[in-house]
């Protein structure tokens, strides 16, 4: 315990050290916000404003997730690339466990900074009148969500010990989320059949999900979300060490 | 002549680099195809819950989305090294850069292209086309915007280099070169969404409303040519300010030393 505490530490000073960045990932959070705010104004207009409110506000959520949820592909993929994997592998505890403590760590970091303001907005755009069990849903799945991703990011990430770079099959990931994670257009929107595939697949259990049950938050609803997220995780879980344990007898260090 | 003759060795060793990263480099172009064709079907779900947006029917709001997206994967293809200044002045290889006798923005800005973005370029180009056969305009319409096109991706890299002054002023500490993304998001919508004052600054402080939303107005919907000399002098006086500042702040760049 008191090492995974050592991890997130790290993680946490690591991204208050950047801190100015990630203020200025406000300002581009900001930005984005801008954007939804109006376009959202402009399709919605006529319609009543609670409508408005709920979407803009499930575009908000969404965007502190993406915020505080870990780039763990990218951080495996610096590893990789620079050699610093096979310090890391030479610790007494896994890699993936490393990467995860110390995202944790940064992740609240992100949320002090950045995701604190971002959930204010959320808040002021529902009038400051969400009832203490929709954050406690919010919070539980949210967290689900975070692990989830963490596991898809790690899957992902293995691929840099063939590729030696990510941002190609990052790019893949990127859009594959647009439009079946529900994390930049809001799912209830979308056609019946689009919206019935994206309810079978893990993505939208790391974004969609978490939006649409703060829009009705419903014990049945929250039930059947942490299920389907606990079931993707388990799977996802033994998948992401099965490939990193073979990714990595096929990586070849070159001194140092 | 001697620029020239740079670029063109910029473009053969960044050419070369592409044979790094192969299998990962065809992941990107799918990835971004299939990028932009989701975020058009994004468009479309909207349009199932409204005709028209602003007025904007949408074909004509996705003219505005091929005009910005065409602008910008110019920017990425060419000038995408432009975000990465604070990199340099973070690993202390900016030193390296002022002291060769050439322009260091130049050098900047060549050392790497994006190749990867020749997806998002051909995906912006076939949708141009077909957006502007839908919108039944004449070919030559289509030429226009594509010309204009190249000067408006200098609004993307003036946007870039003015982020990457905070950079040079906090010694690639901060970094403001990334919300150049977001600006494209901005752009890529016509300026009748945004409220007024939103529109003034987008018009005559940041000038996003001239990448897309202008262009498409004065040319594609009133056919006013001389806005063809227009669109390409503003972009060019608008980098043209940002590179004086530019210029200002690297007179004023301190080195960490090593």
């Amino acid at each position: 315990m008191k090492y995974r505490l050592t991890l997130t530490k790290m993680g946490l000073k690591k991204g208050l050290a950047s801190k100015y960045a990630l203020i200025f990932w406000l300002f581009s959070a900001l930005i984005s916000f801008a954007v939804q705010y109006f376009l959202w104004q402009a399709v919605l207009v006529g319609r009543p404003l609670a409508e408005f409110r709920q979407t803009i506000s499930y575009l908000v959520l969404m965007q502190l997730l993406t915020t505080v949820f870990p780039k763990v592909s990218y951080d495996l993929n610096d590893k990789v690339r620079t050699g610093d994997i096979a310090l890391d592998l030479l610790k007494p505890f896994s890699v993936e466990e490393q990467l995860f403590w110390e995202g944790v760590g940064y992740a609240v970091a992100k949320f002090a900074l950045i995701g604190i303001v971002e959930f204010i907005i959320y808040l002021w755009l529902l009038n400051f009148q969400v009832s203490l069990l929709t954050i406690l849903f919010i919070i539980v799945t949210a967290a689900l969500a975070y692990v989830l991703y963490f596991e898809l990011e790690l899957i992902l990430g293995t691929f840099s010990f063939y590729t030696y770079s990510i941002w190609g099959i990052s790019t893949f990931k990127e859009a594959v989320l647009l439009i079946l994670a529900g994390n930049i257009f809001p799912a209830n929107f979308y056609p019946v059949v689009l919206k019935a595939i994206a309810s079978y697949l893990p993505f939208e259990y790391s974004f969609g999900a978490v939006g649409l049950l703060a829009q009705a938050p419903t014990w049945q609803l929250f039930g059947q979300v942490i299920t389907i997220q606990l079931l993707y995780i388990l799977l996802f879980y033994y998948l992401s060490r099965l490939l990193l344990k073979h990714s990595i007898t096929v990586t070849v260090i070159q001194g140092g | 002549m001697r620029y020239l003759k740079l670029l063109l060795t910029y473009m053969k060793v960044n050419l070369k680099s592409l044979a790094i990263y192969d299998l990962d480099f065809y992941f990107a172009i799918a990835g971004m195809i299939i990028q932009n064709v989701l975020n058009i079907l994004a468009l479309r779900f909207i349009f199932n819950i409204v005709p028209q947006i602003k007025g904007y029917s949408f074909e004509q709001l996705l003219l505005t989305y091929a005009l910005a997206s065409l602008s910008f994967a110019i920017f990425k293809c060419f000038f995408i090294n432009a975000l990465n200044i604070s990199d340099y002045l973070h690993q202390g290889t900016f030193d390296a850069i002022l002291v060769k006798p050439v322009n260091p923005l130049f050098q900047l800005v060549n050392a790497r292209v994006d190749e990867d973005s020749w997806g998002d370029l051909l995906v912006a180009l076939i949708l141009l086309i077909i957006v502007d056969i839908q919108l039944q305009q004449p070919w030559y319409i289509t030429l226009m915007f594509m010309f204009i096109a190249l000067f408006t991706s200098l609004i993307f890299l003036g946007l870039a280099i003015l982020g990457n002054v905070v950079s040079l002023l906090s010694n690639g500490i901060a970094d403001l070169a990334e919300t150049t993304f977001d600006f494209f998001e901005m752009s890529k919508y016509p300026l009748a969404i945004y409220a007024q004052a939103l529109k003034i600054v987008l018009t005559f402080v940041l000038p996003l409303g001239w990448v897309a939303s202008i262009p498409q107005e004065k040319i594609a919907q009133k056919h006013e040519w001389f806005w063809l000399a227009i669109i390409p002098a503003v972009c060019v006086l608008f980098f043209l300010l940002v590179y004086q500042v530019w210029r200002l702040f690297l007179a004023k760049y301190q080195s960490t030393g090593s």
